[in-house]
């Protein structure tokens, strides 16, 4: 299908291509190029504390062959793919939810003033968000102070924990997978809940049976967006989840932290990109299946 | 990494990266690392009467160089970074003779001359030195041979313990092993950082070993050991001074491997927050002015280090808005007020007469250095064992 | 509703469905003034009305979608008012069918048996008996976005019918089907009514639909009944101003009564006096009263005859459907005159455009409306 006599006159047109060279150009600079260099970055190494272009695979060696040992590379994945999904799902519930309240309950003329209100923290610091949830959090912190006043003596232990991290990702990723998931409730057929309703559902069966499943593609793709963002997140995981956030897997610390240390104490850039290249490689893996997720869930709206 | 100090001649080790695949490089570890100014010089449209500085946050500080730029008639233009990786990439992406001066962390001079970006000079171009504590006259970090030194030490302050002294006692402070005490798990905070904390570990196994970072296997097994063992009592690895700060303020953490962070705090009126170094001995970070080799301005690169080596500078620079440290040249104290000096340690020590509290800190602590015996990478991985165990 | 008791309706004389003094407004719209509707067990109503009338409004009152502002609703004698849409046994036909298209064909006519305990054979069985009425049997594993509008209908259809409803409710369903289908589906749809012998409530807009299948037409215009009757007598005996130009193709001529005398109305138009015979109801001479003439009861006056009301107008155009020409005429005094013939003139009879004819229409063929519509001056 490459050959260019198949491509009908009209798309060989000069305006097409205009229109086309600054997205190409856009991803060419953006995205593929820095990519590739840190994936060929990667197969390089360092002597005497500067780069050479010598290829080589002992970076990917070393860092698998301490994958499950010594620096545990491969735990602090199995954290980072756990605190992601786990966070992505809550997100999405918590988002969802919020989403279906400013659809179903809020009158339409307000609907906006709604959609406004919660995607606000989207205009404030993400670090200053996280610093201001450390505080909230904290064993001596504001939610601890509130509880103690209602006579709980044990202070619930947030901060330093993957819940913390959780709990400033979702406050990062609410206000997109709001939006994502306003958009795809207001596009929900109203006539269909009706028709529901009409054939014997109850309310809460015309949510499970017909509200979910034509919210199947915004819901995999916020969980998809979710997963991602989280997955490639490394502030939330440092400033409330600790830096080595307890989880019921261990207080592994997140594979991002992992390349944040790597990339701050150690003159070897080419570990470094060996290891962020491992994190891009699981992300297009994230991202192939939230794909097809995707697909599938047009494809039986089709 | 063997123990040499001297600059390695590169070309015996195979073929090099030219400038351009380095420059590359340094456009994607910087596409990484993000942070750090926007700053962009240009090699060609620089002024003669302009000199360019990679350093620390604090010696743009206009209270800071100031009276440089008037006695010379010189406009000096700062390149910020935050940590010595990534000075370096700032390094490396520019061409050679960009900068005249880069400020340093000690022990990161032997990668600046591994990469012969610094030259030598001879230290009695810097009379200021006769007023500074012996122990950075000595310093061997900056030492290049036959009299010459790499550079100039300019600030310093310690790596030891902060702690609440709501939860620890002074006596408790001064002991590396009352970190392990029960009423401590989960409640001790550590730099994420290998150098200083292991530097640190190692000192609370070998107590007072001349060099810390100098050790054979069967030692740094026992520091490994030691680090471990504190793992339990850890709940926070903290990528930031913020970070950690706000964690002792809101009583996650009531100590920490995490430097003397205690003097803001009590700037800010937690009077309960205090600092201090084991009788084991804890790591001291010292930064040093270097003599960038490439330079095409060395004199006036020279007159900043001497004028940085000056009481008076370092009163304002150990003081700056950015944060507080304390300066090599013990003359510090007569620029300062009765406050300061109480808060910086720039008093009598009652303990040992004749000298100030600060000169026992220095006695204390040790500077912190790369890994001697082995390669940095043995001591990250064991740091991350540490933070993954 | 004065003309039921004529009516020889199809069905039993149980009442399916009644519903008295219904309203409902939405804000300051109101949707429905006021509303009375009688539905028999087996009948096939109809309820006409452009759109706006408030004809939807009440089927989804009906279904329960919408609870009225006043008024009862009685199924079967059960007062269903408080009945959640969910528990009512009424179903709608959606004029958009409203079918899930994420489910297969099966799983949507299975929608509404799966709602609460069921036994999956018997649902099986049922499911495929109702496919196997509307001839969807074959159709029962595809895709909803694989089907024609004839099969979604059928879908919707069995999907409703599936749960054994006792009215059935369609909302202009065959709207977004096109012309040769819509007729065939029409006569499906009385057939299967029929069969099934349960109550029909079909909504539409369009009178072809309605006299075509229904045994009972219901006119609304703007929240009220205008007239109620069998597809005939509302065809040729409007009794509003509203029925008689929603309806047909009728001639409407305003006049004043001067006289009553012999059984024989007589009165004065703009164009001359008209001449109403039949006309049982008393009628006071000096009345302002309007005057309904179907277009295809006028025909051209032929040399002699006598005793026919007679109008004379100009030709202004005409148009040819295939089956009969419309043709399109002025009086001098600028009244629109409609006149519908199953042939056209021969030609050179002088009916050229702008030629002046004389029409006329037996007194037996004249309508009194009943009154005046109020609501339009």
């Amino acid at each position: 299908m490459t050959d260019s006599s198949v491509i009908p006159p009209s798309n060989r047109s000069p305006l097409k291509l205009t229109f086309l060279a600054p997205p190409v150009g856009y991803y060419a600079i953006f995205f593929i190029a820095p990519l590739a260099f840190l994936v060929v970055l990667g197969f390089w190494i360092v002597r005497d504390y500067q780069i050479v272009a010598e290829f080589s695979v002992g970076n990917y060696i070393d860092i698998f062959s301490q994958f499950f040992s010594r620096s545990r590379f491969g735990w602090a994945l199995v954290q980072s793919i756990y605190v992601a999904v786990t966070t992505s799902v809550f997100a999405v519930i918590f988002c969802y939810f919020l989403a279906m309240g400013i659809v179903f309950c809020v009158p339409e003329r307000y609907q906006r003033l709604f959609l406004v209100l919660a995607i606000l923290p989207f205009w404030s610091s993400y670090i200053l968000r996280l610093f201001a949830w450390q505080l909230i959090l904290a064993q001596k912190g504001v939610l601890n102070y509130v509880l103690g006043g209602l006579g709980l003596d044990d202070p619930l232990i947030i901060t330093n924990t993957q819940i913390g991290t959780r709990i400033g990702l979702i406050h990062y990723l609410a206000p997109i997978l709001i939006i994502i998931l306003y958009i795809t409730l207001i596009n929900v057929n109203r006539n269909l809940i009706e028709a529901a309703r009409e054939l014997g559902a109850t309310r809460l069966q015309a949510f499970w049976r017909v509200i979910v499943p034509l919210s199947r593609l915004g819901l995999t793709f916020a969980f998809g967006f979710g997963v991602i963002v989280s997955f490639g997140d490394v502030l939330s995981g440092m400033l409330v989840g600790g830096g080595i956030g307890q989880s019921w897997l261990g207080s592994y610390p997140l594979y991002s932290n992992m390349i944040m240390a790597d990339y701050n104490s150690y003159t070897n850039l080419p570990r470094t990109a060996a290891l962020a290249t491992v994190m891009v490689l699981i992300m297009v893996v994230m991202l192939v299946v939230a794909y097809r997720m995707a697909d599938r869930a047009r494809q039986r709206l089709a | 990494m063997k123990s040499s100090h001297e600059p390695k001649n590169s070309d015996l080790t195979g073929p090099r990266v030219n400038r351009r695949t380095l420059l590359k490089g340094g456009a994607a570890a910087a596409g990484v690392a993000a942070a750090g100014s926007l700053t962009i010089f240009s090699r060609t449209a620089r002024a003669a009467d302009t000199l360019r500085v990679l350093c620390w946050p604090g010696y743009e500080e206009k209270d800071v160089i100031q009276e440089f730029e008037d006695t010379h008639g010189v406009n000096v233009e700062f390149k910020i970074y935050i940590g010595g990786e990534q000075m370096l990439q700032f390094f490396n992406q520019t061409p050679r003779g960009t900068y005249d001066n880069v400020l340093a962390d000690a022990e990161y001079i032997r990668k600046l001359a591994a990469i012969d970006a610094v030259e030598p000079y001879n230290p009695g171009e810097v009379p200021e030195l006769a007023n500074y504590h012996p122990k950075f006259n000595n310093m061997h970090q900056v030492q290049a041979g036959d009299g010459m030194v790499w550079g100039t030490p300019t600030r310093f302050s310690f790596y030891a313990i902060s702690y609440n002294s709501d939860h620890m006692s002074f006596e408790e402070s001064g002991d590396w092993n009352s970190l392990f005490l029960p009423k401590f798990e989960g409640k001790i905070g550590i730099f994420d950082w290998y150098l200083p904390n292991m530097g640190n570990a190692s000192l609370a196994v070998h107590p007072n070993k001349e060099n810390p970072y100098d050790l054979t296997d069967e030692q740094l097994g026992a520091v490994r050991d030691w680090l471990l063992r504190l793992r339990p009592q850890v709940n926070m690895f903290g990528s930031g001074a913020q970070a950690i700060v706000q964690a002792m303020i809101n009583g996650d953490v009531v100590a920490g491997m995490i430097g003397d962070l205690d003097i803001d705090l009590k700037l800010a009126g937690y009077t309960n927050m205090e600092s201090t170094i084991p009788v084991q001995g804890g790591i001291r970070w010292q930064e040093v002015a270097t003599l960038c080799k490439q330079s095409e301005n060395k004199e006036l690169a020279l007159e900043w280090i001497k004028y940085m080596s000056q009481a008076h500078v370092q009163a304002k620079l150990a003081y700056t808005k950015a944060f507080k440290a304390r300066g090599p040249n013990l003359k510090i104290a007569e620029h300062w007020t009765e406050e300061q000096n109480q808060l910086l340690g720039y008093y009598p020590d009652p303990n040992n007469p004749g000298q100030m509290w600060v000169e026992t800190l220095i006695d204390r602590s040790v500077g912190r250095d790369l890994p001697v015996q082995q390669d940095e990478k043995v001591w990250i991985d064991i740091f991350n064992e540490f933070k993954t165990g | 509703m004065a003309n039921e008791s004529a009516s020889a309706v199809a069905g039993g004389t149980v009442a399916d469905l009644e519903a008295r003094g219904i309203a409902k407004r939405f804000g300051s719209v109101v949707a429905i003034e006021r509303v009375d509707l009688d539905v028999r067990r087996g009948e096939f109503v109809a309820i006409m009305g452009p759109s706006g009338c408030g004809k939807t409004t009440l089927l989804r009152i009906i279904a329960g979608l919408e609870r009225a502002d006043a008024g009862t609703l009685l199924l079967r004698g059960e007062d269903i008012g408080d009945v959640p849409v969910h528990r009512r046994s009424t179903r709608l036909i959606w004029q958009d069918y409203s079918l899930f298209p994420f489910l297969n064909v099966r799983k949507n006519i299975e929608f509404g048996l799966t709602l609460r305990r069921h036994d999956k054979k018997a649902v099986r069985t049922k499911v495929e008996a109702v496919a196997e009425l509307v001839h969807l049997d074959h159709l029962l594993s595809r895709r909803i976005g694989q089907l024609s509008g004839g099969e979604k209908q059928r879908v919707a259809i069995a999907r409703a019918l599936v749960t054994e409803p006792e009215i059935l409710l369609l909302d202009e369903p065959l709207s977004s089907l096109d012309a040769h289908l819509r007729i065939k589906v029409q006569s499906e749809l009385t057939v299967l009514q029929r069969e099934l012998g349960i109550s029909f409530i079909y909504v539409t807009h369009n009178q072809s639909e309605a006299f075509a299948m229904a045994d009972r037409v219901v006119v609304m215009n703007k929240g009220v009944v205008e007239q109620t009757g069998r597809p005939a007598e509302i065809y040729n005996r409007p009794e509003t101003h509203f029925v008689a130009e929603f309806v047909g193709a009728n001639n409407i001529f305003e006049g004043r009564v001067s006289d009553t005398a012999a059984g024989t109305v007589v009165v004065d138009c703009s164009h001359g006096t008209v001449q109403i015979a039949g006309h049982g109801n008393r009628i006071d001479r000096g009345a302002a009263i309007e005057l309904v003439v179907q277009a295809d009861k006028l025909r051209r006056r032929l040399d002699g005859e006598d005793g026919l009301n007679t109008i004379r107008a100009v030709l202004k155009g005409r148009e040819f459907t295939g089956s009969q020409v419309i043709y399109y005429l002025e009086t001098a005094q600028g009244v629109e005159v409609k006149m519908v013939l199953q042939e056209p003139f021969t030609e050179g009879e002088g009916t050229e455009i702008n030629s002046e004819l004389e029409l006329c229409w037996a007194p037996e063929d004249t309508v009194i409306l009943g009154h005046r519509d109020a609501r339009q001056p």
